[in-house]
């Protein structure tokens, strides 16, 4: 492990968090608000990133697997922290309200401890936002854009950052790849700044729903979230998580390439078959079963459907008083989330897609056990390897939920609750049904559970090994 | 005419042995020497040991004064790089060279505007893929060729037992039928006419019938008196036996047509290697010749269609898929002594990719304009298809006196697109392309040769 160039790309990404404090900053003086929090905050990133950069000057810049794995995750811990400082000194949040909520961020999940967000002042919310915008599409992959000599070794924090099961470069090179996504993140924020101030909404709150929206994050700077808008905010809203929530590298063959091809994906049409299947069903169940109008049924499904499986968490209707079923329903849909290389979270759309595959080659076997089989997506073989890290991420994504219930329970809640949190926690949705539903929060919950939770969604992020690796001695021990 | 041949191999002798018997002199270079001893016992031609790639050795053998040159060594890339070198070696020769690699045979493209443009490149394998498919297509057919891409067939059918034609002569059957249809050629005990309007039909023998693009098959199967459900039965189940190249071709070809084809495979890489690249056609691993895999994979309704590198293989696999009771069995295979077995012993249909070969370099060999040209029966029988051109003597006559010598029959003409069954009043006209059926043994070659371009 070349252990100070790892110290070197963290001191960067801490000094890029306290660049980009400069936003809220401008928006606390031209608010009138207070700026304290967040100067106190940069000067201390500022300071020691600063002086971690400078000490480490000399090192070596090669970065294999390992040091991947461990700049992304130690990299987030440190991002967690030192982003959730304005919250601490601003006095809005204890220590490990402000680490859960600033995990919450970048990790896009968007749960909360607010249980009033109105009464923060708008520099603290436009703060929260931007936390979420800048994890979508992920902080390190931002520094691999901007800061261009990590060359090779961008390749392997990409690898350890960007969810999906393979990863696919877009360009020869990683810096180049890492610019574009970012440009095509940035462009569908401002378009989606625009439709949302053309339903309505003024500029900042504009802003700050669009960051949220991108990202699948969730965070709203109202109690009631999107509820608080008008019915073409929350249809724009659908759109553009629904967006968010599909491959960025077929944005960038529509955007770049002009490839209409990529409607013929066969996971996005998954994806969009879910959608649309679910949320219609839904749809038709509300109309009879809360006697909603065609429109408000439709809103209030489409759009929960697509809340939850692209894991942003939004509301614009309260699911928790929907027949128990919808609810389950929704559960579904936080595991699936939306497709490899999008902001969403959950196991993805093909990782699902190829399991099927794997399925309908066993049935065949077991019809016929001369057949050879081989499990195919999009008309290629799946490489074993990949197929192996799908089934074993889905197992792990199971297991570990399951852990993080046993100790929810153990800390009081109810199980129900603790079995929504820990599946909104690790596949990054945010609200769950019961004590933890869209207009609940989780401050009640204890502090160990909190820190817990903490862990499973930046595990989650992550999709899980590039965090529980760092819990193996064997990854320390290892040359 | 001078030819050479380089590299011994299955198919250099089928063309060698070929072309001695049509009179042209040959020199086969090939560095093995007992190839080359083996091939002196059976072909009269004048062999020379050494690198087909040495210019020497090419000289030797009068490549200079060659009219035709084939690179037919078992390497795809030789054969090519053999192509490139004879611009300079002999430039006035015509040139052919055998590819069998589908990656180069599947996109025709790749030789435009190279010095390969000109050569002709024999394809034997997807020669017989495509004669296996126009079976497939042709129901209770024994024998397929097509001609421009498929706008015209010549297939063969076996007059069964109850047939209304038995013991009729053709000029009566002839006059009485609506939907007019041509017969080219009848095989009967091993023996091949091409029929005048004296000749009486019998049971079993074998009609070679033209179609015609658009033409409907049950006017042809009323005709001959076949079933005409068998017309509806193309919803098949296939079973191909054995996954080379060909197995595998004909599978994608299948898959392409929208069927589900099932192929036996029996060595497990090379299985999984198909698996990889087909997508709905099933791949078993087994042998092809064990029971309980064929009474398993085999109903009423399968075509069976052996493809596997081994001729014997091919033969007795299709022979047990009968016994297990399937409904067709085609299988391919080479060797000349098999030819005449395989219909007496049960085998409904098969196709012999070295004979193609034959069928695509006759048109080098002849003087006059040959736009295709195809051997059936086991290279009995030639079908070419030639235009004529405006000083032939035969542009301008009428079928009934262009003297056609016996033997040869006109079994279609392509007039500007337009594909017509000529009869006696029917007129030849410049480049007109008529589809001509002879006897390969006819004496009458030279008479045909003489009328269509005098003076060769």
């Amino acid at each position: 492990m070349n252990l100070p160039m790892n110290l070197r790309v963290i001191s960067l990404l801490a000094l890029l968090l306290s660049v980009s404090m400069a936003a809220p900053m401008l928006v606390a003086w031209l608010l009138q608000e207070d700026m304290r929090p967040f100067v106190h905050a940069m000067l201390i990133g500022g300071t020691l990133g600063g002086g971690l950069f400078f000490w480490t000057r000399d090192a070596r810049t090669e970065l294999h697997a390992r040091d991947g794995i461990l700049i992304v995750g130690i990299g987030w811990a440190m991002a967690t922290v030192l982003a959730g400082l304005p919250f601490v000194f601003g006095g809005w949040m204890g220590w490990i309200d402000s680490w859960f909520e600033t995990a919450s961020g970048f990790t896009t999940t968007g749960a909360s401890i607010l249980t009033d967000v109105e009464i923060l002042p708008k520099s603290q919310l436009f703060w929260r936002s931007e936390i979420q915008w800048l994890g979508g599409m992920g902080i390190l992959l931002l520094a691999i854009a901007i800061l261009p000599f990590l060359g090779v070794g961008g390749m392997e924090i990409m690898k350890a950052e960007v969810p999906g099961p393979t990863k696919d470069r877009l360009v020869p090179r990683v810096a180049t790849t890492a610019r574009i996504l970012w440009v095509l993140y940035t462009g569908l924020t401002i378009a989606n700044i625009l439709a949302y101030m053309g339903s309505g909404m003024d500029f900042l709150e504009a802003t700050d729903h669009a960051f949220t929206t991108l990202a699948t994050g969730g965070f709203s700077t109202r109690n009631l979230s999107l509820a608080a808008f008008s019915p073409a905010a929350q249809w724009w809203s659908t759109f553009f998580m629904f967006v968010a929530g599909a491959n960025f590298l077929l944005h960038y063959r529509l955007f770049y390439r002009r490839d209409l091809g990529v409607f013929k994906d066969p996971e996005l049409k998954t994806y969009f078959w879910i959608v649309v299947i679910t949320a219609t069903f839904i749809g038709v169940v509300l109309m009879f079963e809360q006697n909603k109008d065609l429109e408000l049924a439709m809103r209030h499904a489409y759009f929960s459907v697509v809340t939850i499986i692209t894991t942003t968490g939004f509301a614009n209707d309260d699911f928790a008083q929907w027949p128990l079923f919808l609810q389950v329903i929704l559960l579904h849909l936080m595991v699936i989330g939306g497709m490899a290389g999008s902001t969403a979270g959950g196991v993805k759309v093909i990782r699902l897609v190829m399991i099927w595959e794997l399925f309908i080659n066993v049935l065949d076997r077991l019809m016929n056990p001369r057949r050879l089989t081989q499990p195919k997506y999009a008309g290629s073989s799946i490489p074993p390897e990949v197929m192996e890290g799908s089934l074993i991420m889905v197992v792990v994504f199971l297991f570990v939920m399951l852990l993080s219930v046993i100790v929810l329970t153990a800390v009081g809640l109810d199980f129900t609750t603790a079995f929504s949190a820990s599946l909104a926690c690790i596949a990054n949705v945010g609200p769950g049904i019961a004590k933890v539903g869209p207009v609940e929060n989780y401050a009640f919950i204890h502090d160990a559970g909190k820190l817990l939770l903490t862990v499973t969604m930046i595990a989650g992020r992550l999709e899980l090994f590039t965090v529980l690796i760092l819990f193996f001695p064997r990854f320390w021990k290892g040359h | 005419m001078n030819v050479i041949i380089i590299g011994v191999t299955p198919i250099s002798e089928v063309l060698a042995k070929y072309m001695v018997e049509e009179g042209h002199d040959i020199h086969v270079v090939d560095p093995n020497s007992e190839a080359i001893a083996q091939l002196l016992s059976k072909v009269d031609v004048r062999a020379l040991q050494g690198d087909v790639r040495d210019p020497e050795i090419l000289r030797e053998a009068h490549i200079h004064s060659a009219d035709l040159v084939m690179a037919v060594t078992n390497s795809d890339t030789s054969n090519i790089v053999t192509a490139l070198g004879l611009h300079s070696l002999a430039p006035k020769a015509k040139s052919a060279i055998w590819v069998r690699d589908e990656q180069f045979t599947g996109n025709d493209h790749i030789w435009n505007g190279s010095q390969l443009d000109k050569t002709m490149v024999l394809t034997p394998e997807r020669n017989a893929l495509n004669l296996m498919m126009d079976l497939l297509e042709i129901p209770l057919s024994f024998e397929v060729t097509s001609f421009l891409g498929g706008k015209i067939h010549i297939a063969g059918f076996r007059l069964q037992d109850g047939s209304p034609l038995i013991g009729k002569k053709l000029k009566d059957v002839a006059k009485s039928q609506e939907n007019r249809t041509l017969i080219a050629a009848v095989e009967r005990d091993h023996d091949t006419h091409v029929p005048d309007g004296d000749f009486v039909f019998a049971t079993n023998d074998r009609l070679y019938i033209p179609l015609l693009a658009g033409q409907e098959l049950s006017a042809a199967f009323a005709f001959m008196g076949l079933e005409q459900s068998h017309l509806r039965m193309r919803k098949s189940h296939y079973l191909i036996a054995g996954g080379g190249r060909m197995g595998l071709q004909l599978a994608i070809k299948l898959e392409n047509e929208g069927f589900r084809p099932t192929l036996v495979e029996r060595n497990r890489s090379r299985g999984q290697l198909l698996v990889d690249r087909l997508s709905t056609t099933r791949v078993l691993l087994g042998d092809i010749t064990d029971p309980t895999l064929l009474r398993e994979m085999i109903h009423p309704e399968t075509t069976f269609i052996a493809l596997t590198g081994n001729q014997e293989l091919n033969f007795m696999s299709s022979l047990l898929a009968r016994r297990f009771g399937a409904g067709r069995s085609i299988t391919m295979f080479d060797h000349e002594g098999y030819i005449s077995l395989s219909s007496s012993m049960g085998i409904d249909a098969a196709v012999h990719p070295n004979l193609t070969a034959i069928g695509q370099v006759l048109g080098l060999l002849r003087p006059y304009d040959v736009r295709e040209a195809h051997l059936m029966l086991g290279g009995k029988l030639e079908a070419m298809l030639v235009r004529l051109e405006r000083d032939s003597p035969l542009a301008g006559k009428a079928l009934f006196d262009a003297g056609l010598p016996k033997g040869v029959i006109i079994a279609a003409l392509v007039r500007k697109n337009r594909l017509l069954l000529p009869d006696g009043n029917t007129h030849l006209l410049p480049e007109d392309q008529m589809l001509i059926v002879t006897h390969r043994q006819s004496k009458n070659k030279h008479k045909l040769t003489q009328l269509i371009k005098p003076g060769h």
